[in-house]
Order: structure tokens, then sequence, then C-alpha cells
């Protein structure tokens, strides 16, 4: 399939942005980004995350507003400090979390804030037209089978994308910024998209597309543009890139934070968690085995199933196909209940949300596991939690302090300590590092080299790359909710890359 | 595209699909991910069919008792229970689909019967100015708790309960027992009706329910009643102005409980400040509301359905009352009904997330699939 490329010999630019910087915190997120859409381009933006994607899409999309830099859309300069006024520039975004409504109808969501009225100012609510608006530019996106007075709440994911889609164009959109469109589309659902987005590039919009599947982004854009921890890479025409080149310019920086060495006295022990052709409507057929005093790193992105795959081995979703043992005897739990009362912890990727409960104390949710499963041992746990925290190293007037206060490191030790309260055999970690400072990084990597010290098995779910590659002793990757290979300690991250996002798989397996 | 596409999950080829949990697994499965064809019984239609078989049980059950559940007296009694109840929780339906609570509507109702009747002082002269002055009344309640909602965020049912219990103060330390007394006119239209059957308080509730349908249905206003109750933030990233329908939903509301205690003077004759306690408007008008399959969070239900709700409520009272049921029992079967009520729709409103391995779902036909042949 032949990447999609400007039709009009007029090449004019639908948007031109210099100078793009932003930063949150006295963190500089995007420093001085350039960018320039041809009409009718679809033009891929590609990082890692947390290379600046999103903020760069965001200002763009009056999300947010930049420190500095211009936009120029359509020769005129413009500045957004609201959406409603992008889209009416000409700058559309349809962002991975949709901003519909379920309970209204497609037409009510597309022409939300801006329904037209008969007879002028305060006349009616002009239903028909409405109606026949939204089917013409369903009709105009080549969708058939979409009515303009169904609920989004009975759409698909892929429907109620094309909705979004078509929220977009109908502010009469120049450039429509895509962010991971197809992350959770099915394979014929993706043909769909790309037929939308050629018929939108034959109108001479510009398409900014951001995914981290670089398959679709040679098959779409002609142009593409990489960032790297908030800094332009490069800039080149599709043609003249290699997926391997790709990959290449999007990793390979210097290792910035130091890993503990692998213990040399500790030996991998018996398989302790084994998963057999596990399968429900997240995962597929997933194989693997944890052994005891071994850390496994899943790598994967974002979507792949990765957090799906420790909810199912907690009892979160149920198990319908396959089977799990824990130290060879089956494993049933159909309850995090279950899987706490099997000895397993899981340090879920949202601390605030899932994790803590922010407006208690310290000690109340160091407990909070202990109390609720194994009641009859919260007496210890209670003795000796202040001697866990402190080997943690969490720093807290007292234990009484409520975690809110606490910064996400210490929050994160909370976290840590109140699954060590339950001595686990299996600790499933997701994200442990997420949103926490260098040295409370460097403790939870210690942390999880004591807990193989004791023959407890891990397994680390993470996107960063260097933390999978620096502290697992093997590495499976994920694609798309089912395993895509396994890679040992110390791969390149280009090798993980690749095989997360289906490039070149088999070579680097 | 080889390299995606030669993974094939097949659960029926696998030994293992044949298990107990594939089986429950699959079931909720095809719940999530229904066929559009096979459309779900419509909330407001099952309302209407509930509503339909309380009234055969009532008729039955009235006619153990010996009595004529569609005699002329007693329809009009129901259709006259219904129309305050039912003035009441048509404005609980704007502010609970706006996302917001309105708890002060017994106090509002106690309020506009004493302000009017102690207007108009028992004479026709007085009539249009008092019922102008108790509106406008009813309509700053309204506006000072749409304010402390919209402006300073406060949540509806702290900003309705701190507004109603100053109203409620306020009735208590100025009024002791009835107060004034009502126009000859006034009166004379809480006994009229059309042939003896439908009373006109019952018309005023229908013209009330058919305009408020219209504006949610035809006006931007109601449009955007329901995109802040449904989303605020989708709301107000699509531009809209969400300060001004969830003020304009309260002021309606406020102006509707007073228009019910308007109906209620018609046939108490006096202004009592306890009526609308009393009644208990606050919660059986939620109750209503939900019952008639309005979204308690906001952002989905209908007039139509909220008017099913009191007209069923209204005849469960009206032949409890004929079987002359304990008061406590009473209670109790209003309970069971709301609990039920809300029990069925939660569970036909379960969302989830779309499982990815989930089989075949009917797909859109793919467009252009000539092109794509094509350059493929």
């Amino acid at each position: 399939m032949p990447p999609i490329t400007p039709t009009n010999n007029a090449v004019e630019n639908a948007l031109v942005a210099t100078g793009m910087t932003k930063s949150f915190f006295g963190n500089t997120v995007l420093d001085g980004l350039d960018l320039t859409l041809r009409a009718g381009e679809v033009h891929g933006l590609v990082g890692e995350n947390g290379a600046g994607k999103s903020t760069l899409m965001k200002m763009l999309a009056g999300v947010y507003t930049p420190d500095s830099g211009t936009i120029v859309v359509g020769g005129d300069e413009v500045s957004f400090s609201h959406p409603v006024q992008a889209q009416r520039a000409g700058v559309s975004t349809v962002f991975q979390e949709f901003n519909l409504l379920l309970e209204r109808t497609i037409a009510e969501n597309i022409w939300l804030g801006r329904e037209p009225r008969r007879f002028g100012r305060f006349g009616p609510v002009d239903t028909a037209r409405m109606r026949r608006d939204t089917e013409e530019l369903l009709a105009g996106l080549g969708v058939a089978g979409l009515k303009a007075g169904t609920l989004v709440r009975s759409l698909s994911v892929a429907e109620q994308q094309i909705v979004e889609i078509a929220k977009a164009v109908s502010f009469d959109a120049k450039v429509i910024q895509m962010d991971e469109p197809t992350a959770a589309l099915a394979d014929h659902e993706v043909e769909l998209l790309y037929s939308i987005i050629r018929r939108l590039t034959d109108r001479g919009v510009a398409i900014v597309y951001v995914s981290h599947r670089l398959k679709e982004i040679f098959d779409l854009c002609s142009t593409i543009t990489i960032l790297k921890d908030g800094q332009h890479v490069a800039t080149r025409p599709a043609a003249e890139l290699s997926e391997g080149e790709l990959v290449r310019l999007m990793v390979g920086r210097p290792l910035t934070t130091y890993f503990p060495d692998k213990p040399v006295d500790v030996a991998v022990g018996d398989v302790r968690l084994a998963l057999s052709g596990v399968g429900n409507g997240y995962v597929d057929d997933i194989t693997l085995d944890v052994r005891a005093a071994e850390i496994v790193g899943i790598a994967g992105l974002q979507g792949s199933g990765r957090t799906e795959l420790l909810e199912t081995v907690f009892g979160v979703h149920p198990v319908s196909r396959g089977s799990i043992s824990l130290d060879g005897s089956p494993l049933e739990v159909s309850s995090p209940r279950q899987g706490v009362r099997a000895r397993l912890a899981f340090i879920t990727e949202d601390r605030k949300a899932k994790g803590l409960a922010l407006n208690q104390s310290i000690l109340d949710n160091a407990l909070g596991v202990v109390r609720s499963v194994f009641p009859r041992r919260t007496g210890a746990a209670r003795r000796d939690m202040p001697e866990v925290l402190s080997n943690l190293d969490v720093a807290a007037h007292s234990l009484g302090q409520e975690v809110q206060f606490l910064s996400g490191g210490n929050q994160q030790k909370v976290v840590l300590a109140r699954w060590l309260s339950i001595d686990p055999l299996v600790v499933l970690m997701d994200e442990p590092t997420r949103g926490i400072d260098v040295g409370a990084k460097h403790r939870v990597y210690e942390l999880m080299r004591e807990l193989t010290r004791q023959g407890v098995a891990v397994l680390m779910v993470s996107s960063e790359l260097p933390e999978v590659i620096g502290m697992s002793d093997r590495i499976l990757v994920m694609r798309d909710g089912t395993l895509a290979g396994e890679l040992p300690a110390g791969a390149s991250e280009e090798a993980v890359l690749a095989m997360a996002t289906g490039a070149a798989s088999e070579e680097a397996a | 595209m080889s390299a995606t596409t030669d993974r094939t999950p097949d659960p029926a080829s696998t030994p293992e699909a044949a298990t107990g949990t594939e089986s429950r697994e699959s079931v909720r499965r095809r719940r999530a991910a229904r066929p559009r064809g096979a459309k779900q019984l419509d909330s407001t239609a099952l309302i209407y069919l509930v509503l339909l078989g309380v009234v055969v049980v009532s008729a039955v059950l009235t006619a153990v008792e010996g009595r004529n559940f569609f005699s002329q007296g007693n329809v009009w009694a129901v259709l006259t229970a219904m129309s305050v109840l039912g003035l009441i929780s048509i404005g609980q339906t704007l502010v609970i689909l706006v996302g917001s609570l309105d708890l002060s509507v017994p106090y509002v109702v106690s309020l506009a019967t004493v302000i009017a009747a102690g207007g108009m002082k028992g004479l026709d002269s007085n009539l249009s100015a008092a019922v102008f002055n108790t509106l406008v009344l009813c309509a700053v309640v309204g506006l000072a708790m749409g304010v402390l909602v919209s402006v300073f965020d406060v949540h509806g049912f702290i900003a309705s309960l701190g507004v109603g219990l100053i109203v409620s103060g306020y009735l208590a330390t100025n009024y002791q027992g009835s107060h004034g007394d009502a126009s000859p006119a006034l009166e004379l239209l809480g006994r009229s009706g059309i042939a003896g059957v439908i009373p006109t308080a019952f018309i005023i509730l229908l013209v009330a329910a058919v305009l408020v349908t219209l504006l949610l249905r035809y006006t931007r206003l109601g449009h955007h009643l329901y995109a802040i109750g449904g989303n605020r933030e989708v709301a107000r990233m699509s531009g809209v102005r969400t300060a001004v329908p969830v003020i304009a939903a309260h002021v309606m509301c406020s102006l509707l409980a007073g228009l019910a205690g308007l109906l209620l003077l018609s046939r108490t004759g006096v202004g009592l400040p306890t009526i609308g306690s009393q009644g208990r408007y606050d919660l059986l008008s939620i109750a209503a509301v939900v019952l008639g399959g309005t979204l308690l969070a906001g952002g989905k239900g209908s007039v139509v359905g909220t008017i099913g709700g009191v007209a069923i409520f209204a005849v469960i009272d009206n032949v409890m009352g004929v079987m002359q049921v304990n008061p406590f029992l009473k209670d109790f079967v209003r309970g069971l009904v709301i609990v039920l009520a809300v029990a069925v729709y939660a569970r036909r409103s379960v969302v989830r997330r779309p499982p990815r391995f989930a089989g075949n779902r009917p797909s859109l036909p793919i467009p252009g699939s000539t092109t794509k042949e094509e350059t493929a």
C-alpha cells in the first residue's frame, strides 16, 4: 500500500508552527519545536512515551497554551485559549479519549454547542437539518450504515471514532490531528479508517497522525517528524526512511538511570507462576512462566494488553481459556480477594485511583490489604510496619499523616509496604516507577532485588524501556493482546521496540 | 500486513474452551455486545408497560373491595393526586438531567401557598398580583440555587438543602398555622374540570409537560441541559457555556414547584407553611424522576418517563387508600417500587469496555474496497 501523497500540486501549507515550547512546573516537555503541515498530506508524529507528541497536539488543539511559539493556519497567525477556537480556525483533534456524550445521538454530538436553529437567534433547534447535515457528513466520509439518530452508546469503538472524525470535519477543518486512532480498532476497522483518511486528504485536509505502530506510519504518511525527550530529532519524507532507521532515531539515548546489580548469590529457582494458553476478552493465548527469584519484564505499547494481563492473573478479569498455576498447583482466582489469598501482590499502574485511599493515614493505607484479607495477622503487621516503612526510607512526619500530602515516591513506597505485609509469593508490578523521583526509583529497584533474594517471583510491566532492560532477567514483549516474543536480559531498546511495534519482528526475535 | 494477520485467536479450536467459566464469560459478552438490530425495550415504553400492569392490578384489587377503579370520582382523585407531584417532578427532571438535585421543593411549595394566600386575602382583585409575586419569589429562590451550583461549584444536594432549610426556617418563624385566604376564582379552578373526570389541575400538568418536552427537544438550552448532565467537561470543550443551563434548570424547577403550590392552594383555600414537607415532595419527586427512567447522575431521561413514574405512584397510593392499608405498609410498598425500579435500570445499563477478542461482531462495510484492491 503506497503512502498517501498530496494530490494537488499547488502545495500550500495548511499549518506552520514554529518554536513551540511548553514546560510544566519548570520541567520542559517540549523545546522549540517546528512543524509544517502541507495541505493534503498525512504527517506522522512519532516518538517514545513522553517524547512530547501529546503536548504538541494539545497545544495545536487549544487545550494547552504554549509558553512561546507561533501558529499560523492558512496564512493567518492564530492563538488558542480554548479548543473551540482551534476548531473554528480549522484545527480539529480526535483524542484517544473520545469526547462524546454516550446518551445522545450522533447528530446531537456532532453539532453540540452550535445546533442549527430555524427562524434566527431565538428559534427552535432545526433537528431535521441536523439530521440531514450529519448524514451528508457521514456520506462524505464514505460511511454507510450509521444513522444520525443512533445513540452513541450503542456504537462500537470504531463507529464512535468515526463520529469523532465527522465532528472534526464538520468544523470545516484544514488540519485534523489523530492521536493513536487505531489503538482500539480491529484490523478490518483500520482499513475503514484508512479509507476515511484518504478521502480527507483528497479534499486537501492535512492529517497529523500519531501512532506507535510503525507499519501504519509507513502505510499512511508522506512525511514523518520524530520527537525525543521534547526535542525535534528529524523531519523526513517517509520514502527516505526505513523502519530500522526510524526506530534508531526514536531511541538511542544515553542510559540515565543506574540499576542495582543482580545479586550474584541468588540462583533462579523453580517455576513459581505459570500461565498456559490463558485468554479472555482482553488478552489471548498467553503462555509464560516466572521462576522464584526471577524478575520478568513485560514490554509493549500502551494498549497492548500488558495491564490486562496482570489484572487477569490477579483475578480482576476472569480467565476463559487456558490455566494458571502457582508453585505447581492450579490457581483459580475469580476476584482480587482470592488473588491476595493466594499471596499475589499487585502494584497498580494508577496508585491514586487504585492503590491508595488518599485521605487516609499512611498506617491505614499500609495495613489496608492485611486488615481486610488476613485480619488475624493485622496485629503483627501493625507491629512490624514502622520498621518496614523506615526500611523503605518513607519520609513523613508520622504514620498518621494522610498519604495525599506525600510525594509520589513516598506514596509508592506506602503501596509497596502494604503488599509486603502479606509476604507475597509473586509480585505483579504495573509501571512501578511512574511519576516518582530518581531516588525513589532507585529504592524501588533495590527492593525488587531484595524480593528476589527472598525467592519472590516478580512480573513487571513498564513503558520505560531502560527499566525493563536493566532490571529484568528475561523480557517478554506484548502486542495486540498476545505475546509477540521473548528477549534475553540486556536486549537493545531497538530490538524491544521493533518487536512491540511489529516492525520486522521475525528478524529481531 | 502478514506480521499482524497470521495470528487468529479462535476460541473454538482450543480444547480448553469448553470450561464452565467460558460459558459465563460468553453470556457476559453477548450482553455487552448485543447486535443493534435487536433493540432493547425503550425505557419509556417499559415504564408505561409497568404503569399498565399497575393499573390492571389496582383495578382488580379495587373490584375485590367492591368498588370501581374507573369510576368518575376515582379517576378524578388519581389525576388530582398526580398534578401536584407531577409539576414538581417535571422541575426535578430538569434539575437532575443537568446533573444537579433539588431538595428545596417542599419548602418552595409551602412558601408559594402562604405568600399567594397572604397576597390574595380572599379577593379576586388581588389574584394576578399575588400569583405574579409568588412566582417571582420562587424564581429568585431557584436563581440562588442555580448560582450556588454553577458559579460557586456547590453540589446541588448541598446547595438546595441549605436554601431549603433557610426557606423552612423563614416559614417556621413567620407563619404559625394557616395563613391568608385563596381568592374564589382560584378555588373555583381547584374544583373545575372536564366532564367531572379530568381536573383542570391535570390539564395544567399536561401543558407544562408538553412545553418542557418541547424545550428539551427543540431548544439549544434543552440540548445543553443533556450535554452538561452527560459530561460537563465534554460540553465545556464543545463551547457550551455551562453556567446558563444549570441556572435555568434550577429557576424552572422552583417556578414549577411554585405553580404546584398554587394548585395546592386552590384546593386547601388557605396557605399552609408545612404542606410541602408533609407531602414529602423532595424525596417523592426524586423517586418519580428515577422511576421514570432518568439517570440520577444526569444526561439521560425524559419528562414523558417522569409523568409515567408519577402516575405509578398515584395509582399505587390510590389503591392502597381504597384498601385502607396502614400508612407504614404504604411506605413499604413505595420503597419497594423505587428499589426494584432502580435495580432493574442498573442491570440494563451496564457499560463495559468492548472486549478485544469478542468474536465476530457484525462490522461496518468498508467503503471503496475496490480502490483498496487496486492499490494493494
